[in-house]
């Protein structure tokens, strides 16, 4: 007779938690990586802008900063809604 | 008599390995087949002729360096020159990477299907092992996501498995030894391309399940400028926060997983190059690992975005608009639930 291998250690609280671990993993990777992308893109947005008005350091300084605001801003709503969510 | 000998008749128990003892006997083996390849296959530079010398450390690293772009295994347009793109490729060929993920999706598929082919009678072990990984998967997605979550653990499941096996593909030879064959993960290429499946669907089921106007309403709450201009305007700003965020969640998908599995990569055959055995089976058990929650963040984070993306704005943008007006003429609390 096959012996059974489903048990219920794996779908009570700690598979609760184990999925709450690796949502807060992700979500602090997510965040990382958001703010990364966004401060970058801000950047090179205004190393491009830059370069076609000559006004370099300008726009590479405003873009970086707006990028790391946008991204911080970003992280915030990303944490406000998968905290909302994990605590449901 | 000592009481610790069996009782007359009694069946010896079989004997089994324990987890430790596994480990060990596996890193053993790793070894002995690493010196086995280092002794009969020694390294050398594929830039350099056949024959030439291989002076360490360069010509070692050189020898198991992989590049970025994978390799061209068919060219589907043997006309048109390649693409000159350091890492994203757009030419239309077979590469190593996508001829990979064909062989692991289907040995894949083909295994889950033996397994499950019990049907309603007596499942069998292999089938008791399918029914207790999607279980476990199932009660891990509704765990994080809630009952709106069970409709898309089938999702959660497969972008899990396939880019669990894709990850760990490439920490078995002859895959990422040969040029035919590579993980897939570590191809930007590959990763980009299962970020954007897995960002179609989070905009195809928000739209699905809120609506044109439901879900469009996320990104652009015009309505909040009925509650007046102040909370008006920062509910856009906030909506317009979101809409590029939503836009970032592909690139975030795709860099994460590439970024970690070709560095993973990368270092494991630079370390193995440089120290041969003992160090890179200790990396390997960490890649082992790392790969795991890789393929973990992928789903949990697709499977995560679809849940918000499906939930009602109510208590979205026009309730930070509202506590940010709030905050400014001096009030606190929190809003009463349904107050838009």
């Amino acid at each position: 007779m096959a012996r059974l291998l489903y048990s219920g250690r794996v779908t009570g609280s700690e598979v609760n938690g184990l999925g709450r671990g690796s949502a807060y993993l992700a979500l602090f990777s997510e965040i990382g990586f958001v703010l990364f992308v966004t401060t970058m893109g801000g950047a090179l947005a205004g190393h491009w802008l830059d370069e076609q008005l000559r006004t370099n350091p300008l726009f590479v300084l405003l873009g970086f900063l707006g990028g790391a605001g946008m991204g911080a801003l970003a992280d915030y709503r990303l944490i406000t809604r998968f905290l909302t969510k994990l605590e449901d | 008599m000592s009481s610790d000998l069996p009782p007359t008749g009694t069946p010896a128990k079989p004997h089994r390995l324990s987890f430790g003892r596994l480990l060990v006997l596996l890193a053993i083996v790793v070894i002995v087949i690493d010196a086995v390849a280092f002794a009969f296959f020694p390294p050398f530079d594929p830039g350099q002729p056949t024959g030439a010398a291989c002076p360490f450390p360069v010509c070692y690293i050189n020898g198991t360096l992989e590049l970025p772009p994978p390799h061209v295994v068919f060219d589907l347009t043997p006309a048109e020159p390649a693409s000159s793109g350091l890492v994203i490729t757009a030419h239309p060929s077979i590469t190593s990477t996508l001829l990979t993920i064909w062989i692991v999706a289907g040995l894949l598929l083909a295994a889950i299907i033996v397994m499950t082919r019990g049907g309603a009678g007596v499942p069998g072990r292999l089938q008791n092992v399918a029914e207790w990984a999607y279980e476990s998967l199932e009660s891990f997605g509704t765990s994080l996501g809630g009952p709106a979550a069970k409709r898309y653990v089938p999702l959660f499941a497969s972008f899990f498995l396939l880019i669990l096996f894709c990850n760990w593909s490439g920490l078995v030879p002859p895959v990422s030894r040969v040029d035919f064959l590579r993980a897939p993960t570590s191809d930007v290429n590959a990763t980009i391309g299962l970020a954007l499946v897995a960002f179609f669907i989070i905009e195809f089921e928000g739209f699905r399940r809120l609506g044109v106007r439901g879900y469009l309403g996320k990104f652009f709450p015009f309505y909040e400028f009925k509650k007046g201009v102040g909370a008006g305007v920062i509910a856009v700003f906030v909506g317009l926060i979101e809409l590029m965020l939503e836009f970032v969640k592909p690139l975030t998908l795709s860099m994460r997983l590439f970024g970690n599995i070709y560095g993973g990569e990368v270092a494991l055959g630079v370390m193995t190059s440089l120290t041969l055995v003992v160090l890179p089976v200790a990396l390997l058990g960490l890649e082992f690992m790392l790969n795991f929650i890789q393929a973990l963040i992928f789903s949990v984070l697709t499977l995560m975005f679809i849940v918000l993306a499906i939930e009602s704005h109510d208590h979205e943008e026009g309730e930070m608009g509202h506590e940010a007006m709030e905050s400014l003429e001096g009030k606190s609390g929190p809003i009463p639930a349904g107050a838009h």
